[in-house]
C-alpha cells in the first residue's frame, strides 16, 4: 500500500518535472557539443527570468480564452496598445516601470472588457471579434503615437533594469500564479469557468451565466496581456509600433509552453503546469541563443524551424500518447507474450 | 463700312486670341495632377517622412497624392487599375513584388510609373526601358550601399579608434542585396589591413559571395588588428537575440555596426549595457535620416547614414517632367536608372541640422522652387540632384530659394 503511494508520488513528481528537466538536459548537452554553456553568467540568468515572466503572463492571458474555445487574435494588439499607453504615461509623469506595469494592466483589462463586451453583445465568432479589435486597436496605437513614431524611454535605463531584475520578475511570477490559482480554482467564477469548459450546454442549463463568465475572462486575460505588453516594451527599451495585423503573430510564441503544460497538467494544477511549460520553453530560447552565438549556421530561421518541429512533435505525442506508450514500452507485445505463456502453462 | 467691319473682326479675333491664350496659360498654372503611391511599408519613420514630403510638396505644386499599402503583385495591379479608373496620372511604385507586372498594368492604362526607392534588376530594366510610360528609377545603387558600409567601418576605426566589433546583418540572411552590400563594405574596409581576411578572402566580390544568404561567422574572421565578437541577423528581437548580443557585448564587442534597424538594436544594447554595467557602447547604422534616430544618439548611437525625406524629390522630377511633356531620358534615350547619395550624420547636432533643413514645419530641402528648376531640365542637371550629399543639397536649396 505504502509502496503504491510512494510510486504514485514519484510518478507525479516525474511527470511534473520531466519537461523542464528534459529541456534543461537537452540544451546543456547541445550547448556543450557546440563548445559553450547554457548559463555562463548572471546576465543570461537575468534574460532567463525576464523572458520567463513575459511568456508566463502571455501564456496565462492567452490560455484563459483559448481553453474555453475562444481564439482571440487581438492578443498582440492589446499587448501593444497597453504597453504603449503605459510607457507614455509612466515616462511622461516619472512613474517608473512599476507605475507603467500597473497602468498597462489596467488598460489591458479595459481593452479586454471592450472585446468581451463586443463578443457577448454581437454574438459573432471570437476570431471575427479578435480581428476587428486588432484593426481598431492598431489604428488607435497609430493615433496615439502620432503616426507610429517610436515609443522610447530616452536615457532612463530603469525600465530595462526592472525587467532584468530576477527578484522583481520572481515576485511578478508568484503574484500572477497566485491570482490564477485563486481565481480559477477557488472562486465561484472559477468553478463556473471550468464547468463551461467541460460542458457548455449543461452548465448553462444548471444556471451558469455564460455571458458574465466570458466577459470576466476577457477582462482578466486583458490584464495579463497588458502586463506582458509592458514587460515586452521594457525588454526592448521601447518599441516602434507597426500596424496591418502585424501584432497577430505575438500570441503564437506562447503555444509551445501551453502545449507543454497540456502534458504537465495531468500531474499538477493547470496554472503550475503553465509555469513549468514556460520554464522549459525559456530554457530552449536561451539554449538556442547560446548555440547560435558560437555556431553561425544556427541562425534565427534554423531555430524557429526547430521550435516548430518540437511543437508539432509534441502535438503528435499528445494526440497519440497511449499508442506511443504502448510502442515504447512494448506493452502489447509483452501482454501478448504473457497471454501465450499463460495459455501454454494451462 | 467694310473697313470698320474688318477692323471689328480683327479686334474680336485679337481679343479672343488673348482670352484663349490667357485661359491656356491659366490652365497650365492651375493644372492639377493626381498621383497614386503604392508601398509595402507604411509604418517606418522613413515611410512617414516620405509621405509628409509628398503631401507637403504636392500641396504647393497642385498635386494630389494618394497612398495605398500593398502586399502582393496582385494587390499592386488591382490598386493601379483602381487609380486608373479614378483618372490618376501616374504611379510612384515603392513596392517591388513584380515590377514588370505593375509597370505593364500602369502602361496599359496610359499612366506613368516611377520607381523612387529601388531599381529593377538589369534583366527587368531591359524589359522596361522601351515602355514609354516607364520613366525610370532613382535610388541608392549597390555601389552606394557598399560605400555606406565601408565608410561607416572607416569612421569607427579611424575616428573613434574601435577595433572590436559586434555586427548586425539585418536581412543578409535572406540575401537582400542592400544589406549584403553594406555588410561587404564593412568587411572590405577591415580587410584592407594586410593581416585581416574573412574566410580567406578580402575583395568586395568575394566577400559578397561569402556573406549573401549566410551572414558572418566570427570564427572565420582572422585579423591581428580587429575582432568580430558576435554576429546576428534577422529581425526577431527575442530572448535568443538578447542572449547573443549580451555575450558579444560582454566579450568586448562594444562597437556595434548595423546595416539596418539600428534604433531597435541601440535600444536593446543600451539596456544590456546598463544592466551588465558595460561602458562606452557605440552603434553605427545605415538606415534613414529620421527624427527617430535623434533620440538614439542619447543612448549610444554615434553614426547615422541613410535616405532623407527629400529623397523623393528626384523621382517626382521624373514624373512631373513627363506629365508636362518634357520627359527626362538618359544619354541613350532610355528611362534613367540613377544612383542616389545618402546623407551622413556623426552627431546628434548634425542630425538635427539635417532634420531642420528637411521637414514639414520648417520646409523641405527639395521644395517647389528646387523642383521647378529640375522639372523638364536636362539629364545632366538631373544627375546633380541625384548625386547630392547633404552639403550639396543645402547648396542646391540656397541657389533656388534666393
Amino acid at each position: 500500500m505504502r509502496h503504491n503511494t510512494v510510486m504514485r508520488y514519484l510518478k507525479k513528481a516525474g511527470g511534473i518535472a520531466v519537461i523542464p528537466l528534459l529541456c534543461l538536459v537537452a540544451m546543456m548537452i547541445a550547448c556543450a557539443a557546440s563548445g559553450t554553456v547554457l548559463f555562463p553568467d548572471m546576465n543570461i540568468w537575468q534574460i532567463f527570468f525576464r523572458g520567463l515572466t513575459y511568456v508566463l503572463l502571455l501564456s496565462f492571458g492567452v490560455s484563459i480564452n483559448l481553453h474555453t474555445g475562444r481564439f482571440d487574435f487581438s492578443t498582440g494588439a492589446v499587448m501593444l496598445i497597453s504597453g504603449v499607453i503605459g510607457a507614455k504615461i509612466a515616462y511622461a509623469s516619472g512613474l517608473g516601470p512599476i507605475g507603467m506595469l500597473i497602468i498597462s494592466i489596467i488598460f489591458g483589462a479595459v481593452f479586454g472588457a471592450i472585446s468581451g463586451g463586443l463578443y457577448i453583445s454581437l454574438r459573432l465568432p471570437p476570431m471575427v471579434i479578435g480581428l476587428g479589435m486588432t484593426l481598431v486597436l492598431e489604428g488607435v496605437v497609430a493615433l496615439i503615437t502620432d503616426g507610429l513614431k517610436p515609443v522610447k524611454f530616452g536615457t532612463d535605463a530603469s525600465y530595462y533594469k526592472f525587467v532584468t531584475n530576477p527578484l522583481a520578475m520572481s515576485i511578478i511570477i508568484v503574484i500572477s500564479l497566485a491570482i490564477m490559482i485563486v481565481v480559477f480554482h477557488y472562486t465561484k467564477f472559477g468553478y463556473d469557468y471550468r464547468a463551461l469548459q467541460n460542458g457548455q450546454k449543461i452548465s448553462v442549463n444548471v444556471g451558469v451565466k455564460e455571458n458574465k463568465n466570458a466577459l470576466i475572462c476577457y477582462i482578466i486575460s486583458g490584464a495579463f496581456l497588458g502586463g506582458a505588453g509592458a514587460l515586452s516594451l521594457c525588454s526592448t527599451n521601447g518599441v516602434t509600433p507597426t500596424i496591418n495585423f502585424t501584432t497577430i503573430g505575438t500570441m503564437f510564441s506562447c503555444f509551445l509552453p501551453l502545449f507543454f503544460s497540456g502534458f504537465i497538467s495531468k500531474f499538477c494544477n493547470k496554472q503550475v503546469a503553465i509555469l513549468l511549460g514556460c520554464v522549459g520553453y525559456e530554457i530552449i530560447q536561451i539554449g538556442f541563443g547560446q548555440i547560435s552565438f558560437v555556431n553561425a549556421a544556427f541562425t534565427a530561421d534554423v531555430y524557429k524551424v526547430i521550435e516548430a518541429v518540437i511543437l508539432v512533435a509534441f502535438l503528435i505525442y499528445l494526440n497519440n500518447e497511449n499508442k506511443i506508450i504502448e510502442i515504447v514500452t512494448l506493452k502489447k507485445w509483452l501482454s501478448g507474450k504473457n497471454a501465450d505463456k499463460t495459455a501454454s502453462d494451462s | 463700312m467694310k473697313k470698320l467691319i474688318s477692323m471689328f473682326v480683327a479686334i474680336a479675333c485679337l481679343l479672343s486670341c488673348t482670352f484663349a491664350m490667357s485661359a491656356c496659360s491659366d490652365n497650365n498654372a492651375n493644372k492639377s495632377y493626381k498621383i497614386g503611391v503604392l508601398r509595402e511599408d507604411d509604418s517606418s519613420g522613413e515611410a512617414a517622412a516620405w509621405e509628409e514630403y509628398l503631401e507637403s510638396v504636392g500641396k504647393s505644386m497642385n498635386i494630389t497624392f494618394d497612398f495605398t499599402t500593398t502586399s502582393s503583385s496582385e494587390s499592386e495591379v488591382s490598386a493601379i487599375n483602381t487609380y486608373a479608373s479614378k483618372g490618376y496620372d501616374g504611379i510612384l511604385l515603392f513596392s517591388d513584388d513584380d515590377v514588370i507586372a505593375s509597370v505593364n498594368a500602369a502602361a496599359g492604362k496610359k499612366m506613368y510609373v516611377v520607381l523612387p526607392t529601388g531599381h529593377p534588376t538589369d534583366e527587368q530594366y531591359n524589359q522596361l526601358k522601351d515602355i514609354p510610360y516607364y520613366l525610370g528609377s532613382v535610388a541608392p545603387v549597390d555601389d552606394t550601399e557598399y560605400q555606406a558600409g565601408y565608410d561607416m567601418a572607416k569612421f569607427f576605426v579611424e575616428t573613434k579608434g574601435q577595433k572590436n566589433f559586434t555586427i548586425f546583418g539585418g536581412a543578409t540572411c535572406y540575401a537582400v542585396s542592400m544589406h549584403v552590400q553594406r555588410l561587404a563594405g564593412i568587411l572590405a574596409y577591415l580587410c584592407e589591413d594586410s593581416g585581416t581576411s574573412y574566410d580567406g578572402v578580402k575583395t568586395r566580390e568575394e566577400l559578397v559571395g561569402k556573406v549573401a544568404g549566410a551572414g558572418v561567422d566570427p570564427l572565420k574572421f582572422t585579423s591581428s588588428v580587429y575582432s568580430i565578437k558576435g554576429y546576428m541577423d534577422g529581425f526577431a528581437f527575442d530572448d535568443a537575440f538578447s542572449t547573443k548580443l549580451t555575450n558579444s557585448l560582454t566579450a568586448g564587442g562594444t562597437c556595434i555596426l548595423t546595416v539596418g534597424a539600428g534604433d531597435a538594436v541601440t535600444g536593446i544594447a543600451f539596456g544590456i549595457s546598463q544592466g551588465a554595467k558595460i561602458e562606452n557602447i557605440m552603434v553605427g547604422g545605415v538606415d534613414a535620416i529620421t527624427s527617430a534616430y535623434a533620440d538614439s544618439f542619447d543612448i549610444g548611437y554615434t553614426y547615422d547614414c541613410g535616405k532623407f525625406a527629400s529623397a523623393m524629390g528626384p523621382g517626382l522630377v521624373l514624373m512631373m517632367s513627363a506629365l508636362e511633356g518634357k520627359k527626362i531620358v538618359d544619354n541613350d534615350g532610355n528611362a534613367p536608372k540613377v544612383g542616389m547619395s545618402y546623407w551622413v550624420a556623426t552627431s546628434k547636432e548634425e542630425l538635427n541640422d539635417m532634420l531642420k533643413s528637411d521637414n514639414k514645419t520648417d520646409g523641405f530641402c527639395y521644395n517647389k522652387e528646387v523642383l521647378d528648376h529640375f522639372i523638364g531640365n536636362t539629364y545632366e542637371e538631373f544627375l546633380k540632384l541625384c548625386s547630392a550629399d547633404y552639403s550639396d543639397a543645402v547648396e542646391i536649396f540656397n541657389e533656388y530659394n534666393k
